[in-house]
């Protein structure tokens, strides 16, 4: 890791830390704007931005290690949403804007134009912290071509307010004809959004299973049975070698990917990294759960931070399924003769 | 607790991949995909001359022995290759793997004069003397020893389960030289042993498909010189370790299946089911990650780093994977694939299926591996 990238981890892993000295935090109406100025204040935000513009200057590899802390503290704030989306608006130049923004997909966006702009038509769902973050960036494909539109979530003709396994907000938000904020065209790139949002919850699973590993070393070194820790069983031993195979796999996976998000067309490697995390979340919750015990089972105990998100995490952007079914297409297509060459040409680069 | 940093790529590194590519597209356009599904377990004493020809064993040796002072991840490059293209590598693959290098380290002056040139002319091949008949994955429980004569050792014992023992010219073998009250890992020592020595009795071993392709040596009254010790007396255990750093983190350790995914696309048809299609998602995931965390490996073995703890992941990773492949095809195959008997493709699956319950016992069980995991993990 270079040392620029290693300063950005210290210093977020020690905002995450204090963010969650106490525990899980509420987010909501009240607490969002305090909690979200901590994360502005230390430039978070603007990873991607260019330093002269007074960002960080990043890249994709120090993104992910943002948004592998994302899940090795559990924090539930949409920092890991706000990066992809401004990526994105900087890719068509539009201005910066402060404030959280969240992203989502729209398969059946439509949009008319009126005396006063844009308006847009359509259902967002699953959208992550919608309501809380207040900005939307939408990527759809309306009247032909692919674009990115910004709405705000207040601007919605109804809601559900939906939560998934870690009651993090995954709201359900219908649009009719509501105004446009701003829109920008740019081909591929609802293809892109689902990328890159595959690509941080590939990041995240790969930082929620080394703290599920750890926290597992932990419990099994001090848990004492017959005399001795548990950590002194063979039987325990082997699980964990497992588990620390699956947070190893995916924590290289995911990096790996970011690379290739670096060096350009990434389609393959972000696949492979999100099927690799999804496919690693089952096998990983049963170990830890398994080698916690009882206690591991409760609410108090905050075991239940990581494995619930990793369960999440797994259907978000793209479930197994999804992503197989993607890669395998895709291998397919470019033919038996070409598997091995591409494979290699990718990395090659 | 564990680092798998992407590995960069020289910038020129395909010239290299292009010129192995049309080698071998030349040199094994006869083979059929069974010869080629043998991966590293096929011997062609004349092909790996040719790759020794072509600069290619050794390939990171000093040149004064004969080697190419090529960078790791050149090495690890030309070795892919080999792999993808099912070549039969077997006769030099552990000379130019681990002997090669464990001779470079704890060798004299004059027994890397002797034996390494050799190696990397692709004529001289090794084998490895570790497990015997009373100690396999319990590797310090070894009863073969050598003990002091005038001018050099005499070795006694048995090894056993050794790959290529007929075929081999050279074991270096574990022996114990000395007890230690209370230290079994003390008192160990790495010999060379020429296989053509008086006292050497070599038999192969038939496996259940039929193969020779290890077997056993029984060592009685094998006289060797001193320089014939590797390294240290009684610094053995630490030396073997080394050397089983070197046989465990390679490309080969995901990929001995490999030719089965190739036969797999070659056969599917322009209509796929949709399960087909997800499983070759699947393989082709896990495989591209696998090569990740292989090739990140390589990249800080090259820069001097030791990660045993990542090498033993991907061993393990890389087995369950190769094991898993045969299964996962055979559950799928027939209906919506062609599968005829007399097809390449059935042969391949049905050499793999009995060939790799070996993958997760040779180099380290899987439980020994999971051990090795466990105690970086601090629980041991």
């Amino acid at each position: 890791m270079n040392e620029q990238r290693a300063m950005l981890a210290k210093s977020v892993d020690r905002l995450f830390s204090e963010l969650m000295a106490d525990g899980m935090p509420v987010v909501d109406d009240s607490s969002m704007g305090q909690l979200w100025q901590s994360i502005e204040a230390l430039g978070l935000t603007d990873v991607f931005l260019a330093e002269d513009a007074g960002g960080f200057g990043g890249c994709w590899q120090d993104a992910c290690t943002v948004f592998h802390l994302l899940g090795l503290h559990a924090l539930p704030l949409p920092v890991g949403e706000t990066l992809i989306a401004k990526k994105l608006l900087q890719q068509v130049s539009a201005p910066v804007t402060t404030g959280a923004i969240t992203v989502a997909l729209c398969p059946d966006a439509r949009l008319e134009s009126a005396d006063a702009g844009l308006l847009f038509s359509g259902t967002l769902a699953e959208v992550p912290w919608g309501l809380l973050a207040g900005q939307i960036l939408v990527a759809c494909d309306c009247n032909g071509q692919e674009q990115l539109l910004v709405l705000h979530a207040a601007s919605a003709s109804s809601n559900h307010q939906y939560r998934n396994e870690a009651d993090e907000p995954r709201d359900e938000l219908v649009f009719e004809n509501a105004s446009v904020q701003a829109h920008y065209l740019l081909p591929g790139c609802v293809d892109t959004l689902q990328l890159y949002a595959g690509l941080l919850r590939s990041a995240q699973i790969s930082g929620a299973l080394e703290a599920a590993l750890k926290l597992t070393v932990e419990y099994v070194n001090q848990r004492e049975q017959f005399g001795r820790p548990l950590s002194k069983f063979q039987a325990l031993q082997q699980q964990l070698a497992l588990l620390a195979e699956e947070a190893a796999a995916v924590k290289c996976a995911a990096m790996a990917a970011s690379r290739s998000a670096d060096l350009g067309n990434a389609g393959f490697e972000i696949a492979a990294a999100k099927l690799r995390a999804n496919r690693a979340v089952g096998k990983a919750t049963s170990i830890t759960h398994q080698s916690h015990g009882a206690i591991g089972f409760t609410r108090e105990h905050h075991l239940h931070y990581w494995t619930q998100r990793l369960w999440s995490w797994r259907s978000e952007f793209g479930n197994d399924r999804y992503w197989s079914n993607r890669l395998g297409t895709q291998i397919l297509e470019e033919g038996a003769d070409q598997f091995w060459k591409n494979l290699t040409a990718r990395g090659d680069r | 607790m564990f680092n798998f940093p992407p590995l960069e790529m020289p910038a020129d590194i395909s010239a290299l991949r292009t010129q192995v590519r049309e080698f071998l597209e030349l040199e094994l356009s006869a083979m059929t995909g069974l010869e080629r599904a043998r991966s590293w377990s096929g011997f062609d004493a004349e092909f790996s001359r040719k790759l020794g020809d072509k600069n290619w064993i050794g390939m990171m040796w000093p040149q004064q022995y004969g080697g190419h002072e090529r960078s790791a991840i050149e090495r690890y490059v030309v070795i892919e290759e080999l792999l993808a293209a099912g070549a039969p590598v077997a006769a030099h693959w552990i000379a130019d793997r681990q002997s090669g290098a464990q001779i470079l380290r704890y060798g004299s002056e004059a027994v890397i004069q002797r034996y390494l040139p050799a190696i990397a002319c692709g004529e001289l091949f090794f084998c490895i003397g570790m497990s015997e008949p009373n100690a396999g994955s319990d590797l310090a429980s070894i009863k073969t020893s050598a003990v002091r004569v005038d001018g050099g050792w005499m070795i006694n014992g048995a090894k056993l389960w050794t790959t290529n023992v007929e075929r081999a010219h050279i074991m270096i073998a574990l022996v114990r030289t000395s007890k230690v009250e209370g230290n079994r890992h003390a008192g160990l020592s790495q010999f060379l042993i020429d296989l053509s020595a008086p006292g050497v009795e070599v038999r192969g071993i038939t496996d259940h498909l039929g193969e020779r392709d290890f077997g056993e040596v029984f060592l009685s009254d094998v006289r060797v010189d001193d320089e014939m010790l590797l390294g240290t007396e009684g610094e053995g255990w630490s030396q073997v370790n080394a050397e089983l750093a070197l046989e465990r983190s390679g490309p080969e350790r995901y990929m001995s299946s490999y030719r089965l995914l190739e036969e797999l696309l070659a056969a599917v048809d322009d209509n796929p089911s949709e399960l087909l299609t997800n499983l070759i998602g699947e393989i082709g995931a896990e495989l591209w990650t696998l090569r990740q965390m292989s090739m990140s490996v390589a990249g800080q073995l090259s820069r001097g780093e030791n990660p045993t703890l990542e090498a033993t992941i991907v061993k393990d990773l890389g087995a369950c994977f190769e094991q898993n492949l045969p299964l996962a095809i055979q559950g799928i195959v027939g209906d919506d694939l062609p599968h005829e008997r007399d097809s390449s493709l059935h042969a391949v699956l049905s050499y793999l299926l009995r060939a790799s319950p070996a993958f997760s016992l040779r180099g380290g069980t899987r439980e020994i591996l999971r051990g090795i995991i466990a105690r970086g993990l601090g629980l041991r």
